[in-house]
């Protein structure tokens, strides 16, 4: 097991290697340069002057070049500096991983909360009403852009009812609360946050799950069940459940990177100082150091995520031995 | 009589697959029920405790006694009682009637009558030794992957007998296995058999088996049976040339025969069955008569029927006969 993981973790470095060059490349070659902020809307900055600050970042080394410096500092864990602000850029996404994270987690719990007890009772009542019913609003969910439900939702919740506030995770006068104040705080900032971005999901999740419980009901192992003489509520809800459960978790890990993909709209809209915003802002400012920076823990989480569904999968499947 | 079907009907989306039929069972006694794939025999048996699916067929009409008792009629909770209590079953797949994700000292358990008794590990231990799984007795965490086929349908076995049923439904339980593996089977039914004086429905395809097990014959062709008698008196002097036709198909070691006795033709479909005797476009004996209305079934010898308008003359004048 540990053997294996081992294993599987060197695996996982080429890799990375490659999304790193990727998307090195790709970020580099783009429009637009992190000088142009500094230099482009000044007439009085000279030729020379752009070249001294170019020369100061290494811009004006050859991309290979400048991607073997990035590489060398990289695997000694220094992601650099902000181009920015000057500051590490690790402590910048340290700042706000836990946010996004946070949201994120919240998100799937509430996603497997709603969207399991979905798929199962739909399919149970396969092509009833309910089912119907339940696939239109799962649909739904699915086809509404994010960024328009989300302002949507702050205009009406938070502008018009007044019930949420609408941007950030605190309140101005956070400072001055007590703890149990600061936690009810923080909690009515996600509330629409992690609405949203997991009702884009919901569909997902609940579709998948009614599809592996249509299946496993037509399984001869639920026959016996019945034949057997159990409760239908035993042979749903054990023999049944557990069965369609196993592909979920699968899910689940491939699920990190639509999460964090996801999270640079909402936090946008939202202006949630997590790792979505901070991504969007170093775009925006061609801040190479920070982009890269996301790019890669974001990578790594993503490929993580992977091992770990894998990992799990062989933790809940007695016919799955990781070797 | 343990058993009474009297004038079963049931219709699936492609037409009525069983058409009226009537079937009894009497205490300790084993009837064989044989016919071509798609003739509704397993349907007779899943009837039994209305374990086919709703949205598959409906048991149109027909009354189905258990120990006098019309299983038709009860409510779900007194059949669940009735199920895997008064009657249980073996399936054809013991691969995949057995749950893969639940342990099979679970599976067992689940199938114990007085459940949660503090004995239950010594019975299912006793159980599994019972039916020549001594090799696993005791163990609590072996899953249905790690056994083989045939080991798998001793469990199948062993969870069908522990209730002490009334009525044991065998459907196919050897089609699945290996011939070596198929005859173990096959002499461990008829030992527990014997032993309990169980009575028993044997499903089947294979005549051969039939023959090994049976006590009574019954000969199902297009949802009606069409012979019925001892297995005797069958294996002696069949009554029915589609009888004769499964007989001959039976491949023997003793006459090496150049070809098989195939019968022509094939199983006609339940969306389109032919005018009069449901056999007749297969029959070599077939004349104008056979055509125009279905035969009703006629005695040949006392408990011996056929559902043939030749039958007696066939016989007399020795066009079929036993092998």
């Amino acid at each position: 097991m540990f053997r294996y993981i081992f294993r599987r973790i060197i695996g996982l470095v080429p890799l990375l290697l490659g999304i790193t060059i990727i998307t090195f490349a790709v970020i580099h070659l783009a429009p637009g340069k992190p000088t142009d902020m500094e230099t482009q809307f000044n007439p009085k900055v000279s030729l020379e002057a752009r070249e001294r600050i170019a020369h100061l970042y290494g811009l004006d080394k050859p991309l290979h070049i400048q991607y073997k410096d990035w590489m060398a500092r990289l695997v000694r864990l220094d992601f650099g500096t902000s181009f920015v602000d000057a500051r590490p850029v690790i402590d910048k996404i340290k700042e706000r991983i836990p946010i996004t994270l946070g949201i994120s987690l919240a998100s799937i719990i509430l996603i497997l909360l709603i969207g399991v007890p979905i798929g199962v009772s739909s399919a149970v009542r396969q092509g009833s009403f309910y089912d119907r019913g339940m696939t239109v609003f799962v649909f739904v969910g699915f086809a509404i852009p994010t960024f328009w439900l989300s302002l949507i939702l702050m205009d009406l919740v938070g502008v018009r009812w007044g019930l949420l506030p609408v941007s950030g995770i605190k309140s101005l006068e956070f400072e001055k609360f007590g703890m149990l104040e600061k936690i009810i705080d923080v909690a009515r900032h996600l509330v629409l946050p992690v609405f949203v971005s997991a009702f884009g999901s919901l569909a997902g999740i609940s579709r998948y799950m009614r599809s592996n419980m249509v299946h496993v009901l037509k399984q001869d192992y639920i026959r016996t069940a019945r034949a057997k003489g159990l409760k239908e509520k035993d042979v749903i809800y054990k023999h049944a459940l557990r069965n369609a459960l196993l592909p979920v978790v699968t899910i689940l890990g491939l699920a990190v990177p639509g999460l964090i993909g996801g999270s640079v709209i909402f936090e946008s809209i939202f202006s949630i100082p997590g790792m979505g915003r901070l991504f969007y802002e170093s775009v925006m400012a061609r801040d190479y150091p920070v982009i890269m920076g996301v790019l890669v823990i974001g990578a790594a989480l993503t490929l993580l995520g992977n091992l770990l569904a894998d990992v799990s999968y062989a933790a809940v499947d007695p016919r799955i031995k990781l070797e | 009589m343990v058993l009474e079907i009297k004038g079963l009907r049931v219709r699936y989306g492609v037409g009525e697959v069983v058409r009226g039929l009537d079937l009894e069972i009497a205490k300790g006694e084993c009837v064989g029920l044989v016919g071509e794939s798609g003739c509704g025999k397993t349907t007779v048996g899943l009837s039994i405790t209305r374990l086919i699916p709703e949205r598959k067929g409906t048991i149109s009409s027909g009354r189905i006694l258990l120990e006098g008792q019309d299983l038709l009629t009860l409510d779900h909770e007194s059949l669940r009682k009735v199920r895997g209590k008064k009657v249980s079953y073996v399936f054809q797949e013991p691969s995949s009637s057995l749950n893969p994700v639940f342990t099979i000292y679970e599976q067992l358990k689940e199938a114990l009558p007085g459940r949660g008794a503090t004995d239950d590990d010594a019975v299912i231990s006793d159980l599994l030794k019972s039916v020549g799984l001594a090799k696993i007795a005791g163990k609590k965490n072996i899953y249905p992957h790690e056994l083989s086929g045939g080991m798998q349908q001793r469990v199948m076995i062993a969870m069908a007998i522990v209730p002490r049923p009334d009525l044991l439904v065998l459907d196919e339980p050897t089609t699945a296995l290996d011939v070596t593996v198929q005859n173990q089977i096959l002499d461990l039914i008829m030992e527990l058999k014997n032993k309990i004086g169980l009575s028993v429905l044997f499903i089947s395809h294979d005549l051969r088996t039939i023959f090994r097990l049976a006590d009574r014959v019954a000969v199902m062709y297009a949802g009606r049976i069409i012979e019925e008698g001892p297995r005797k008196r069958i294996v002696a002097q069949p009554g029915h040339p589609y009888t004769v036709g499964l007989i001959d198909s039976i491949p023997s070691f003793e006459h090496r025969k150049k070809r098989f006795d195939a019968i022509e033709g094939r199983a006609p479909l339940f969306s389109d069955l032919p005018q009069g005797c449901k056999f007749h476009p297969r029959c070599k004996f077939k004349i104008d008569k056979c055509v125009h209305a279905e035969p009703e079934l006629e005695e040949l010898s006392d408990g011996h029927v056929s559902r043939c308008i030749r039958a007696k003359g066939l016989i007399a004048n020795g066009a079929i006969k036993g092998s």
